[in-house]
């Protein structure tokens, strides 16, 4: 019966029932089959109140869904453009630094397809760019500012590991930075060989767009000054950043108003928040049974059989979750893959920052892996493109992609180095 | 009948947005004050963060409950379309109505769950007990509860939710169409 119900629960998943349902459906059922209280459920939901980080989720998707609203997109990519648009390929880096640092805020790439898609994929064809270049590159390259603070991935992860966001967010930015260097690289190849009109360098222009984007680009500096010399926690920078953007937007620029725009901006928010939280909430739970339950010492003893070292566990670890970032959206799939990798992954001396990392990444990656990666699906409604089109697209990114994987699993000073550097991260 | 429903719902959803948007200004307000005072005055109300994260979990349950209504919870769609257009709405009318009972059983779960604190008599801080802070958890579930039964009965188009890391954006879309 128990079995019936919990095989029930995971089709209906399949079919579409609100993963919060499935999860909390699925926590109810485990502890009343083991027959506890069903309150036990809901200590564990509750005990979200004592993690320090909780805060930084908040603030952060206010910063970001208020940065989005206003103008400060346009402003960014207009100085981005003067920065780096006179180098060969320029455009296209211009379109993989802004996804960067949309993403990095937004905390998602499905919202930076939607956003900047639009912006950047007729400047890329109007410049010379072929079609599946453009699309592949805008479809892809979400999963650029992931790795950078802020992400709301990675507070989630620290969140649920119970890890340091501080080190997390430092962890990222050198990954995300080669991620930028591989992708750069390729596009200004690729800008040869369309043999794309190259814009001039232009100082009046750089000046200009400079000073229109003054307040908005020391925003992610903002974060990683404060957090690397330890005048802020990674929540304490959430509640600077989100006065700042407020102050900026609508005091500086004038971009929004705070009586027609902030409240239903603040409502869009918390929606987003309230569907993280949720889940959480009731995954805290589920995770809490399976953990007495011993489930994760089970699993590891059953790998322990068949993996004997590190690196074989790596590589299976890394198309584990490139099929669970192609089929869960990364949010639920942190919240209930991660309490049961964890243990796992310590026992075979993985460090739990870097173990963030190749999550991030690899659930990233895995959203731009077709056949059913969300990525396709979004930019395949936004371009108005056939899916396989898109597939073809995102090949040479995808393989960009996955030596990138490679390389961020396989070498942890790459993650490791800056928070051992600043917070004296073992 | 059905016409009534829906206004209790959006009259709900509107309170909802209203106690979302209060919190949200009072958390932005007093982490900001807590960070100014413990870098300039190097002390900070230590009831502060613990109510800033209380202020988190009201919040999110009730974002949560808005999410309901707008249809906006994450889901996975991989099965569903592989099924018939003409099974869909059935379907999503089904999982409307299980998901309202799961969250009726998490509400009772969470009642309990408040049932326990209030007679043990413990305080949050500031003087405000703790069973007050915990009363959101049912709450919540319940009217998460009701949102789902309205849209199991009103039917109509399965959610439209794209999930993952979706910031705003509707809302960023409505805007960038707005401004071509």
């Amino acid at each position: 019966m128990i079995t019936l119900a919990a095989l029930a629960l995971v089709v209906a998943a399949l079919f579409g029932l609100p993963l919060f349902a499935v999860i909390g459906g699925a926590a109810l059922l485990c502890f009343y089959s083991a027959g506890i209280d069903s309150a036990a459920v809901i200590v564990e939901t509750y005990r979200l109140t004592a993690s320090s980080g909780l805060i930084a989720i908040p603030l952060f998707v206010l910063a970001g869904v208020v940065l989005a609203a206003s103008q400060a997109p346009r402003r960014l990519l207009r100085a981005f453009n003067a920065i780096l648009g006179w180098m060969p390929g320029g455009l296209a880096v211009v379109a993989l630094v802004s996804c960067a640092f949309f993403t990095a805020f937004t905390g998602g790439s499905g919202v930076t397809i939607l956003a900047l898609g639009c912006l950047l994929y007729p400047m890329l064809r109007q410049e010379g760019y072929g079609e599946r270049f453009s699309l592949g590159l805008l479809t892809s390259s979400g999963s650029l500012g992931l790795l950078l603070p802020p992400s709301l991935p990675i507070i989630l992860y620290g969140i649920v590991a119970q890890t340091s966001i501080d080190a997390l967010f430092l962890a990222g930015i050198l990954p995300a930075l080669f991620h930028l260097l591989i992708n750069s690289s390729y596009a200004m190849a690729k800008g040869a060989a369309f043999h794309v009109l190259r814009t001039p360098f232009s100082g009046r222009e750089l000046a200009l767009s400079v000073r229109g984007a003054a307040w908005d680009l020391p925003l992610p500096g903002l974060i990683i000054a404060g957090i690397y010399s330890g005048l802020t926690t990674a929540s304490e920078a959430a509640a600077v950043v989100a006065a700042y953007v407020l102050f900026v937007e609508l005091v500086v620029y004038r971009d929004l108003s705070l009586v027609r725009d902030i409240p239903g901006l603040m409502r869009e928010g918390m929606v987003l928040v309230g569907t993280i939280l949720i889940i959480l909430g009731c995954a805290l739970g589920l995770t809490s049974y399976l953990v007495d339950a011993q489930v994760p010492m089970r699993i590891l003893d059953l790998i322990r059989g068949l993996i004997h070292s590190r690196l074989v566990f790596l590589l299976w670890l890394n198309l584990f979750l490139l099929a669970v970032g192609s089929m869960m959206d990364i949010f639920s799939a942190i919240m209930v893959v991660v309490p049961l990798v964890l243990p796992i992954a310590e026992s075979f001396g993985v460090h739990p920052v870097h173990l963030g990392i190749i999550f991030l990444a690899n659930l990233e990656a895995g959203y731009s892996t077709p056949p059913v990666g969300i990525n396709l699906f979004i930019a395949c409604s936004r371009f108005n493109k056939p899916l396989l089109t898109l597939y073809r697209a995102c090949l040479p990114f995808l393989a960009l992609l996955f030596l990138w994987l490679l390389g961020i699993t396989y070498l942890p000073d790459l993650s490791l180095w800056l928070p051992r550097l600043a917070l004296g991260v073992r | 009948m059905i016409e009534l429903l829906l206004r209790v719902d959006r009259g709900l959803a509107r309170l909802e947005g209203w106690a979302v948007t209060l919190l949200v200004t009072a958390m932005v307000v007093v982490a900001l004050c807590q960070v100014v005072a413990r870098n300039l005055g190097s002390t900070s109300l230590p009831a502060g963060d613990i109510l800033l994260r209380h202020a988190v979990l009201w919040v999110g349950f009730l974002g949560a409950a808005l999410a309901t209504q707008q249809g906006r919870h994450i889901h996975m769609d991989v099965a569903a379309r592989l099924l018939p257009a003409a099974l869909r709405g059935g379907v999503a009318r089904l999982f409307h109505l299980v998901s309202a009972a799961i969250c009726l059983l998490l509400a009772r779960a969470a009642y309990r769950f408040l049932l326990l604190d209030y007679e043990g008599g413990g305080y949050l801080a500031a003087g405000i007990p703790a069973w007050m802070a915990e009363v959101v958890l049912p709450v919540a579930f319940v009217l998460v509860a009701f949102h789902f039964t309205v849209k199991a009965v009103v039917g109509g188009a399965a959610t439209p939710s794209r999930g993952p890391g979706a910031v705003g954006a509707g809302e960023v879309t409505a805007r960038v169409e707005r401004s071509r």
